[in-house]
């Protein structure tokens, strides 16, 4: 893994990415791989900057920690593609995109004419990636959707979360519209090699609640192959046929622990480690001491018997901390992980042996920010964050002026006409 | 003619992130040969749920799940003549995937430099826990920790319990994503440079990226953001209402001052919402479940398909929450052809699913998965040109177990 191309496997695409929160991390994807991506907002900011957190807790639409994650590596216009000004230099900038990223409602781009086949007229080789909640057809697609939305209908929320409180989802990050926008970049990459052969691009539909389906689909083959509906749980599984419920995840000193005591052949080749350990601690009960791994099975073991084992874990847990167990039971090839915060993610070794963590500069705030790094390594052409995410209209003057060859007199113009 | 026709994948594959990778490739028409073995099947392969509740190498909803549209080859990599071929059948595709922990591919003469020399512009993908190097490297592992490891645990749940999400094995179903993402990347730059390449995927970095703003609040401001059930900061009411029935829910979710406005109509304008604590944002936010137990008086009165309907059609975004029997009724669901029912030999009638991607210029090509070994005698004699006498005295010496 030497030779690095320093343009990235993207570099010859253009993208305008008019999408908001849904989909920014679409276009986040392709400019890690190089491509030279336009952020597209209103002019006055894009609303999704008063996502928090922020930098120094200021909310401020220029310290958006939201923003920055998912908008690094683009270059940033403003632009009211509703003013009809706006929409010619719109068409113009399309002229030279290979792709457009957008996530308003279905129906609104038609609506200004700046659907996909008017946009083909201009540049047949343009591809659309709509990312949206339910996509562009359907009796739903009109239906207004945030997050929280996309994980219900998605079937993710009914089962996820304690049996005796209400079903949750996961908190301050989108998870929908990551795996939404991180289909959408699948999608644009299709339609690209596609394009090769045949020259034209196409249209790219995708819907959140699809790719949520796609988290939550052990809900739906436990349907359609049994017609059982199966329930949140919490961390831990249910185990047929008599219901017994087996943990998960485990209170330590200072936190929790994944790991599952698993039966059978794989529990026999994993659980001797922990129970060595323990015993070394002198915290091997007799009961657990005496199981045989390799014919132990849930379904044969009563909610007490799965209770003794669980609380003997626990109380040998409950003396050490995350950072213990973890370091240790690696050490002795426990699948075990740690419950981590994001605290605990930036001190992993792990992550710093492999230098995963980037430093990318704010020159506006004075500091350099530490940022997660590329999201694979590759013998060729590494990811990267190429510059933080943009300030509200910070290449306005690069790219109307120099690239798209406006004059200074017609981008003022544009300005006070608040177009741009 | 589909859009990857002609591209050919390789999977050895187990468990879920390496077949779901290419089942990605699959579904948009690449040739995707899996290989596998019959006498050391994937565990996924034993794993429940099966088909009428009947166990069985070739009935398990999870293995259909990931394998759909794919080739299966039965292939002993302990025997020699196994392993040669199965260099013969790498060495032919374009893109080989390897989810195995780090070092299994290299002691089987697999590894990307062994490839390489035979082709030189192969992509491979070697996708695990922690990446090819570093001090847990060779950890094995699998998604439900990972999902702990990679913070996704620590923001589900409720503040005052233990994390209790989200279901399953998280991350296998992140890192997929962008393992397809990448490979397709790497074909556009073949085509470009002629270069293949190795790419080399830790589950855990490319998760984080679902995590980055509370690692970068981390970094910036020295908090650590932990999960706050159905809360939201920019939101209120926003979280999971009880519903009419049994274990039924809506969720419900008001950024506007308009949605309020609107959602107070649908209601009724009880006196309650005239509340003005409640008529601003800070004040609904701050009122917390004060105002979720209001709310829940109403929706207790209805079926969530009725609040549902009811919110969607005053412009509020409130979703029922399906369960597997609601998801596979489900109109939208059903109408985009996300599901389609297919005959599997052995498990009879089934609905597979597809990917969230629709293409204007290619319909959906949704097909079922493979029983193991199915196409070990296809693949051979035809996509590898042996003999029918090659063929069968090589499965005579156990070549295909």
């Amino acid at each position: 893994m030497s030779t690095k191309d320093p343009e990235g496997m993207l570099s010859p695409f253009r993208v305008l990415d008019l999408a908001d929160e849904k989909g920014f991390f679409c276009g986040k994807l392709l400019a890690d791989l190089g491509a030279n991506v336009i952020k597209v907002e209103k002019p006055g900011g894009d609303p999704a900057r008063s996502i928090g957190p922020f930098y120094k807790d200021t909310p401020d639409p220029e310290k958006s920690l939201f923003w920055f994650a998912y908008n690094a590596g683009k270059r940033g216009i403003t632009l009211d593609i509703e003013a009809p000004a706006g929409r010619d230099l719109f068409r113009k900038l399309l002229g030279s995109a290979d792709f457009l990223i957008e996530s308003f409602a279905p129906g609104y781009m038609e609506k200004l004419g700046l659907g996909y086949q008017s946009l083909s007229e201009i540049n047949k080789g343009i591809i659309m990636v709509s990312i949206t909640p339910f996509g562009q057809t359907g009796p739903y697609k009109n239906y207004k959707a945030t997050d929280i939305i996309c994980w219900a209908l998605g079937g993710t929320s009914y089962i996820s979360g304690d049996p005796h409180r209400a079903p949750v989802r996961t908190s301050h990050v989108p998870q929908s519209y990551l795996h939404g926008s991180s289909d959408g970049a699948i999608g644009a990459m299709l339609a690209l090699f596609n394009r090769g052969l045949a020259g034209e691009g196409q249209h790219v539909d995708v819907s959140i609640q699809e790719s949520m389906e796609r988290v939550a689909y052990p809900a739906h083959i436990n349907w359609d192959l049994n017609k059982r509906v199966i329930q949140r749980i919490g961390s831990a599984l249910r185990i047929p046929p008599h219901g017994v419920r087996t943990r998960t995840v485990y209170p330590c000193k200072d936190g929790a622990i994944n790991f599952y005591l698993f039966g059978g052949k794989t529990g026999a080749r994993w659980n001797p480690a922990l129970l060595e350990w323990m015993a070394s601690e002198g915290m091997a009960t007799e009961f657990l001491r005496d199981i045989d791994w390799e014919q132990f099975d849930y379904a044969k073991t009563s909610q007490e018997d799965v209770d003794r084992i669980e609380g003997a874990i626990i109380d040998f847990f409950m003396t050490h901390t995350k950072a213990e167990i973890s370091q240790e039971g690696f050490r002795r090839r426990i699948p075990l992980g740690p419950v981590a915060t994001a605290q605990d993610i930036i001190e992993d070794e792990q992550l710093i042996s492999r230098g995963y963590w980037v430093e990318v500069e704010h020159p506006e705030l004075g500091i350099s920010i530490t940022y997660p790094g590329p999201f694979i390594k590759g013998s060729e052409a590494f990811p990267k964050i190429r510059r933080r995410a943009p300030l509200i209209g910070e290449h306005n003057q690069e790219i109307y002026e120099q690239e798209l060859g406006l004059s200074e007199d017609e981008t003022a113009a544009l300005n006070r006409i608040g177009v741009i | 003619m589909k859009i990857l026709e002609g591209v050919k994948v390789v999977e050895f594959g187990w468990a879920i992130v390496g077949p779901m990778t290419t089942q990605f490739l699959a579904e948009y028409g690449a040739e995707v040969i899996k290989i596998e073995s019959s006498s050391k099947p994937d565990s996924i392969r034993l794993m429940s749920p099966f088909k009428d509740d009947e166990p069985g190498l070739n009935r398990s909803g999870f293995w259909a799940s990931s394998n759909t549209g794919k080739y299966s080859v039965s292939l002993n990599l302990s025997h020699p003549k196994g392993l040669r071929l199965a260099k013969r059948i790498a060495t032919r595709a374009d893109i080989v995937v390897d989810s195995f922990t780090s070092g299994v591919m290299a002691k089987w003469g697999l590894a990307y430099e062994d490839l390489k020399e035979v082709k030189p512009d192969i992509i491979m993908l070697s996708s695990c826990m922690f990446g090819q190097t570093g001090p847990v490297s060779k950890m094995p592992g699998y998604g439900g920790p990972l999902t702990a490891i990679s913070g996704i645990s620590s923001i589900t749940g409720w503040p005052d319990r233990l994390p209790s999400g989200p279901y399953g094995a998280y991350t296998d179903y992140v890192a997929p994503r962008f393992n397809a993402f990448a490979l397709l990347a790497a074909l556009q730059y073949k085509k470009r440079t002629g270069k293949g390449q190795h790419l080399d995927i830790s589950q855990y970095e490319a998760a984080l990226h679902f995590v980055t703003p509370i690692v970068l609040d981390y970094i910036v401001n020295r908090r650590v953001l932990l999960r706050m059930g159905n809360r939201s900061n920019c939101a209120a009411p926003h979280g999971v209402y009880r519903c009419q029935g049994q274990d039924r829910w809506c969720a419900i979710a008001i950024s506007t001052h308009e949605e309020w406005k609107s959602f107070c109509q649908v209601i009724g304008n009880p006196a309650w919402t005239k509340d003005p604590d409640f008529s601003t944002l800070q004040g609904r936010l701050e009122a917390g479940d004060k105002l979720d137990r209001l709310l829940e008086d109403w929706t207790l009165l209805h079926s969530p398909e009725e609040v549902m309907a009811l919110m969607q059609a005053a412009g509020v975004p409130a979703g029922v929450l399906e369960s597997g029997e609601d998801l596979d009724h489900d109109p939208q669901l059903n109408h985009r052809g996300h599901y389609r029912e297919l005959d599997h030999p052995e498990m009879g009638r089934c609905r597979f699913r597809g990917q969230s991607i629709l293409l204007t210029r290619f319909p959906r090509a949704i097909k079922r998965s493979p029983c193991l070994g199915e196409h070990t005698d296809y693949v051979m004699t035809r996509l590898l040109d042996l003999s029918d006498e090659e063929f069968a005295k090589l499965m005579s010496e156990g070549v295909f177990e």
